[in-house]
């Protein structure tokens, strides 16, 4: 049997990882375990996310999961899904995906790597202190953001965005050196963010993806049944994902409210407005940085075509 | 000729040294110029990016200068107890495997800097910092590590003696 | 079972390497290229394109910064007159207690520990600080490397702790009880260090002199305290007080104690100059060392070795506490060669499930993993408190490893003391969650 290592950063339960063992499942059913991966979860090999693209084109290691902001010292188009409010929802995220994917593919093509498939994050939203519902309460709020997107979102809206590394988030929630954060429900309900915070506003931020890619030489390595295999399995793990993601969300607000969250989603029109006005430069931004590729990209989503 | 690579190798450690210890000094005002932003609600945004950096190149500049001065740690166990004879063959042994491991990675390394210089990658940080700035400061410490190595060599095979640097 | 040849091989690579002599920074990656090279069958391309960028990545750490930060600190401070004033002051104070001043080194790396999130950190400045008032005084100095060694190791166990927050992160499990419920654990080790102390005193009151000469009253003992209680109030309150993270606490003492010498006027530029220049080398040494045993731990992932020894703890359907039994060994057994993050990652995907399954509650779990990658903070071949101890005193680090061989065994006894009450590490949280 082929034996493959895929690399992930993330905790065994995510689901990232869920969604990995899935599709490594897969795998092992449709090549009759000719093809044998094994999934080092939680940076066990070494590698972050940030290392990840090199190191698959490299082959240091034959499959990546990815957070796609992170490669976008790379190429900007991996800051399409981490654009603050350009989609509402779970539908539009993934016709959005759909659009971009002949896009993603070709930068993973020109780097000898193959994308296998996409892994969305649930919707990040504003974890605070006290409520968050309108602009007003926005104002000079220490907020922790995870990109420079978010961060130049945020401050546009007024408030006063903090960068710090997710070790440190929950000592400074604690502590209250910072009243808020921007992340996901889930991902705020994995550190137990109701110790410390009591509101979760549902402000549909963004929809981030991470993206699962294979070295092309160990890809075309492998005989063509069992790439087509591999494909086949991508597909199932594309179409489980956006399934899986769904799941999450109507469970983690569960988990919210089983714990004393008050979830406010959906937030006001007024604040809605006000927060995609703040995101718009940012947008603006980076249709500059890519171009024509970025124009087509818009357009054909804003037209509410499907590829 | 060996000695004026010796005197060459011992100056560029101080030099690499000296911008370690800047470093530290850095990291020490970056972080307390961080705090106090912080209390009034501003960042610099980029304080784990570039301390993150600034940690890698003290390590990797100081090393070859650490080296040098004896302050890297071994196990000795076999050198004290083999007749002195055979101390210059094992320290000779030992300085070329070690070479041989971080030339090895230097290579790779050099390949990977020069391919973030080419294509001008940057990070994914407001800073958006060319990576192979930060990245070539490593492979800078490397080589020095290296050259550091490849002089010891020469000295032990020339001195044949375990004492490579009078000044220890 | 392959496995066990594979974890044979690696072993005998890298004491082979490091027997000879070689700086062990060299032979974590000597070692590391040479078991993917020899037993995983890897090309030697790969093997450079792998490690290079392990190398790399691991060097890049925000977190590592604490460890320059902090040994400045510890530089500052020896060589100014603080330490010996704190000394002249414990004196009186500790005399009724059989050991003496010896005890500073416990429950000064406890009290550190609540600055510090590293182990080799709080060591390497608790150490700085100690080691050469204790030897002046004619302290046993096995006793003393000793009791460093294995108080050093409280800073990964009392709150701060990276390691905790890695557990957190992968576990699942609310990083502020994590914290939380390493206290009283953590106070037990420091009391059976504290009592082994006694103990040993009694019985050879040679190994603790006691202490005459120069008395001084309880008032003046106090006040010579005050610079120390100074300098550990400021930094813990500047984290409990939401103004700095515990990442940033280094930064903070530094600043005090820069401070605090400038006050007393005891500040010159050539002793910067001199603190800074040890900075470097404590520093490179101390952070040469956690980068490369990164590059070992990454050969061992690709090995699949601690996922495959887990895999097969798994599969043996014990009974819980075989389970336990079997765990520790497996994690001493890590502990030997690896650093305590890589352990906790590349082990918990297969072992949290098969615990959590035998009825322990992952908070608990948590607290006793801490204490097994403590453990191996001071076993050889690859323990970093023993690193930090052997470039400080210029031991070997086969004494400086039996020297802290009754200390591996007391925290031991600890982690089978809350394995029988694990009320002692869960006791704490649960009071402060109702
Ligand atoms: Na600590
Ligand atoms: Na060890």
């Amino acid at each position: 049997a082929t034996r493959l290592d895929f690399s992930n950063e993330y905790n065994a339960n995510s689901i990232h990882a869920q969604g990995d063992a899935y599709f490594i499942e897969q795998v092992r059913e449709l090549t009759d375990g000719e093809v044998d991966i094994t999934l080092h979860t939680g940076g066990a090999l070494g590698f972050k996310s940030g290392d990840h693209f090199y190191a698959v084109a490299d082959n240091a290691v034959q499959i990546a999961d990815t957070l796609s902001g992170t490669m976008s010292g790379i190429d900007p188009i991996f800051l399409l899904s981490s654009l603050p409010f350009l989609v509402d929802g779970v539908d539009e995220a993934r016709q959005l995906y759909e659009i971009a994917r002949p896009y993603y593919d070709e930068v993973f093509e020109d780097n000898d790597q193959v994308l296998l498939y996409a892994s969305p994050w649930p919707a990040s939203g504003i974890w605070s202190r006290e409520a968050v519902t309108s602009s007003e309460s926005l104002q000079n709020l220490k907020i922790r953001t995870f990109d420079r997107n978010g961060t130049e979102t945020l401050r546009n809206a007024g408030a006063a965005p903090v960068s710090l590394s997710w070790a440190d988030v929950v000592p400074q929630l604690a502590t209250g050196g910072i009243n808020a954060v921007l992340t996901s429900a889930e991902a705020g309900a994995n550190a137990s963010f109701w110790e410390h915070q009591q509101h979760f506003s549902g402000i549909q931020y963004a929809i981030p993806l991470n993206m699962v890619h294979m070295n092309r030489n160990a890809f075309e390595s492998l005989s063509s049944d069992q790439q087509e295999a591999l494909r086949e399995a991508a597909r199932r793990t594309d179409e489980h994902n956006w399934q899986a993601v769904r799941e999450r969300t109507v469970s983690n607000y569960g988990t919210l409210e089983e714990n004393g969250v008050s979830i406010h989603d959906p937030v006001s029109a007024d604040f809605q407005q006000a927060l995609s006005e703040a995101a718009s430069p940012v947008i603006s931004g980076w249709q500059d940085d890519m171009g024509e590729r970025g124009q087509e990209i818009l357009e054909t989503f804003h037209n509410g075509q499907t590829p | 000729m060996i000695g004026w690579l010796a005197t060459l190798s011992r100056g560029l450690n101080r030099l690499a040294a000296g911008v370690a210890i800047l470093l530290i000094l850095y990291m020490f005002g970056h972080i307390i110029l961080e705090i106090v932003l912080r209390l009034f609600g501003h960042s610099t945004f980029i304080l784990d990016e570039y301390i993150g950096y600034a940690v890698a190149a003290m390590t990797f500049l100081g090393l070859p200068y650490v080296l040098e001065k004896n302050g890297l740690i071994r196990v000795a166990l076999v050198l004290d107890r083999l007749p002195g004879k055979w101390h210059w063959p094992l320290e000779l042994l030992i300085a070329v495997t070690s070479f041989a491991a971080f030339g090895w990675l230097s290579l790779f390394w050099w390949q990977n800097v020069v391919r973030s210089y080419q294509r001008g990658i940057t990070s994914d940080t407001l800073a958006e910092t060319p990576l192979w700035v930060p990245e070539g400061i490593v492979l800078l410490g490397l080589w020095l590590l290296c050259f550091t190595l490849v002089v010891r060599s020469l000295q032990l095979v020339t001195k044949r003696s375990r004492h490579t640097h009078p000044a220890q | 079972m392959d496995m066990v040849w594979i974890a044979i091989g690696v072993a005998a690579l890298l004491i082979t390497v490091l027997a000879m002599g070689t700086w062990v920074f060299a032979a974590l990656v000597i070692a590391a290229m040479g078991s993917l090279w020899w037993l995983g069958g890897f090309e030697l391309d790969r093997i450079g394109l792998i490690f290079s960028r392990i190398l790399y990545r691991a060097g890049n750490s925000w977190e590592l910064s604490a460890i320059p930060l902090f040994i400045l600190m510890g530089e500052l401070i020896f060589r100014s007159n603080v330490s010996e004033r704190l000394f002249k002051g414990l004196t009186p104070l500790t005399r009724p207690l059989p050991g003496g001043v010896l005890h500073t080194n416990v429950f000064g790396c406890a009290l550190f520990a609540a600055v510090s999130g590293s182990s080799a950190a709080t060591t390497a400045t608790i150490g700085k600080i100690t080691s050469r008032e204790l030897a002046n005084r004619g302290y046993d100095r096995d006793l003393s490397i000793g009791s460093l060694a294995g108080a050093g190791s409280l800073g990964l166990l009392i709150p701060p702790s990276i390691v905790m927050i890695v557990y957190g992160v992968q576990a699942e499990v609310s990083i502020s009880k994590l914290f939380m419920a390493g206290v009283i654990p953590g106070l037990l080790i420091a009391l059976l260090y504290s009592g082994f102390i006694i103990l040993r005193s009694m019985l050879k009151p040679h190994l603790a002199p006691r202490q005459t000469g120069s008395e001084v009253g309880i008032w003046q003992a106090l006040t010579l305290l005050t610079p120390v209680v100074a300098l550990i109030t400021i930094v813990i309150g500047s984290i409990y007080s939401g103004i700095a993270t515990p990442s940033e606490a280094a930064a903070v003492g530094v600043a005090a104690t820069l401070g605090l010498l400038a006050l007393e006027r005891q500040l010159t530029l050539p002793m910067l100059l001199d603190a800074l220049k040890g900075t470097l080398i404590s520093a490179t040494m101390v952070c040469s060392l956690l980068v490369t045993a990164m590059l070992l731990s990454t050969a061992m992932g690709y090995l699949h070795l601690p996922r495959e020894l887990a895999a097969w703890i798994a599969a043996q359907q014990f009974t819980p506490m075989a389970l336990l039994m079997a765990l520790a060994v497996f994690y001493i057994v890590l502990g030997l060669f690896l650093d305590g993050i890589s352990i906790t990652v590349m082990s918990l995907p297969i072992t949290l499930p098969i615990v959590i399954l035998a009825g322990f509650d992952p908070l608990w779990f948590g607290v006793f993993l801490v204490i097994m990658v403590e453990l191996g903070q001071i076993t050889p071949p690859v323990g970093f408190n023993l690193f930090v101890l052997q470039g400080m005193t210029g031991e070997n680090i086969g004494r400086v490893a039996w020297a802290s061989a009754p200390f591996f065994l007391l925290m031991c006894l600890a982690a089978a003391l809350i394995s029988v009450w694990p009320q002692i590490a869960l006791w704490l949280p649960t009071l402060l969650a109702s």
